[in-house]
């Protein structure tokens, strides 16, 4: 069984529809010349994008979308949530929508030539410095080249990468076939990991669960009630690891969002317990 | 009586600032149209942001926030939207560019300090949006003819598809008589 970090979502403004037709888009001017775009703003919620996130733009949705993180090393199952990154390694990330809440009451049936019920999100994976760590790409990078470089592919699988390799996009857009993964609930690309210990790292994600056309003739670009999330990760330092107790080690890497569950579900736990008489 | 004229007198002179209220001048809606808008697009715009339109600067763009609904999404705005856009940007310069909202709110995060921005830190007073916004209140204008950037705007993130900045030839518009019109596509470019 894969080793999973349940993203759960506590304090998320609402906010709805996938900003813009294509994940493409967010790399585009936003000018008339380009219909609009995100001027190289992506989304993940993250300082290098000054905290904005799919929420800024998709409102009036819920905000209960709930997200599993996993990642598999050399094919294994990986502890890379749990127990930090090994420097160097390279993992292969799933990110999975726990449930497809939104979708149209029609259904998307042979629309796969449109977006019709996309399942989308950012991802981007930072240091303390916040600078990008490691290279994110769609498939495996070529082992044995440095950097961006080896990510020979930028877009497969539903999912796309930045030019510098930074931010991963998961849009359902096939390009090969020039078609849409339509009511697609999981994604997985791969994340090399810097070659040195440069420290504990955090994982930005924030999605969308698209509701689909809310109409036969409905525009899905629009941007009310769609679900919405968005969650950071702590990945830990591979020092830091190796300087903590074993029997400590698993509580190293959980999310701030899954430290503030814990202490509330610990909170209502001791107001819940009956009283002592006398 | 003494007592009240005394009052009187010290009651009027409170209302004087000693400082006349700061000239009103159009600004140039080329170099808007051309290079603030854009900017307000990218940083501003969000429908969770100022694409609201109950915010005091709302303001519509092309894939967000639409004057007639989202029909309109992708296209380009009407001469009603970007007038509209205008007027309310302008309403916020300031005699000294430095002091306007438009460069001290998106400097700021939330907080005492925020001036009541609720949104996040942006760009700075020395970043190029910045030298942009400020360039534009001080007057300067965008050529009927021009279509490229001017350089107090060359910001990093502005590039066409072919990687080049972008070209915008400003529209020649009569902004009251836009306002007055209707919220129909006609004028959409």
């Amino acid at each position: 069984m894969r080793c999973l970090v349940y993203a759960v979502l506590l304090c998320l403004a609402s906010n709805s529809a996938w900003a813009y037709s294509d994940a493409s888009s967010f790399d585009k001017d936003p000018s008339v010349e380009t219909s609009g775009g995100g001027g190289g703003l992506y989304f993940t919620g993250s300082p290098r994008q000054h905290g904005l996130r799919c929420q800024s733009c998709h409102i009036k949705g819920p905000t209960n979308v709930r997200l599993r993180l996993s990642a598999l090393s050399a094919g294994e199952v990986s502890d890379l949530f749990q127990r930090g990154y090994v420097p160097g390694e390279q993992y292969e990330i799933e990110v999975e929508f726990q449930g497809d809440d939104l979708a149209p009451e029609a259904g998307c049936e042979g629309a796969d030539d449109e977006p019709c019920n996309i399942n989308a999100f950012a991802l981007e994976i930072l240091d303390d410095a916040g600078q990008p760590a490691g290279v994110l790409c769609p498939t495996a990078p070529t082992s044995g080249v440095m950097g961006c470089d080896a990510c020979q592919v930028p877009r497969a699988q539903g999912t796309l990468v930045t030019s510098e390799c930074s931010v991963l996009l998961a849009d359902g857009f096939d390009a090969t076939a020039f078609r849409w993964h339509n009511g697609a609930r999981a994604y997985s690309f791969f994340w090399q990991a810097p070659m040195t210990d440069v420290g504990a790292l955090s994982t930005y994600v924030s999605a969308v669960d698209g509701r689909g056309q809310e109409t036969e003739e409905g525009e899905v670009t629009s941007f009310a009630n769609d679900g919405v999330a968005s969650v950071v990760v702590g990945l830990s330092s591979p020092t830091v690891l190796a300087e903590v107790p074993s029997s400590c080690r698993n509580f190293r890497g959980l999310s701030a969002g899954l430290w503030s569950l814990w202490l509330g579900l610990l909170f209502v736990r001791r107001r819940a317990a009956p009283r002592r008489s006398g | 009586m003494r007592r009240v004229i005394c009052l009187a007198v010290l009651g009027l002179l409170a209302c004087d600032t000693g400082v006349d209220p700061a000239e009103v001048v159009d600004l140039d809606l080329g170099f808007y149209e051309c290079q603030v808008q854009p900017l307000l697009d990218r940083s501003c715009a969000f429908t969770g942001c100022h694409g609201d339109p109950a915010r005091p600067l709302a303001v519509f763009s092309t894939s967000k926030l639409r004057i007639a609904g989202n029909e309109l999404l992708g296209e380009g705005l009407t001469d009603k939207e970007l007038c509209a856009n205008y007027y309310r940007t302008m309403a916020f310069a300031n005699e000294d560019p430095v002091q306007s909202q438009l460069i001290t709110k998106p400097a700021t995060l939330d907080g005492l300090t925020s001036q009541y921005h609720a949104g996040n830190y942006m760009f700075g007073p020395e970043d190029p949006e910045a030298t942009c916004l400020i360039a534009w209140m001080r007057g300067d204008i965008q050529p009927l003819q021009a279509s490229l950037p001017s350089e107090d705007c060359a910001l990093p993130w502005r590039q066409s598809a072919q990687g080049l900045a972008p070209e915008c030839t400003p529209r020649l518009v009569d902004c009251e008589a836009a306002l007055a019109g209707p919220d129909t596509v006609e004028s959409v470019l």
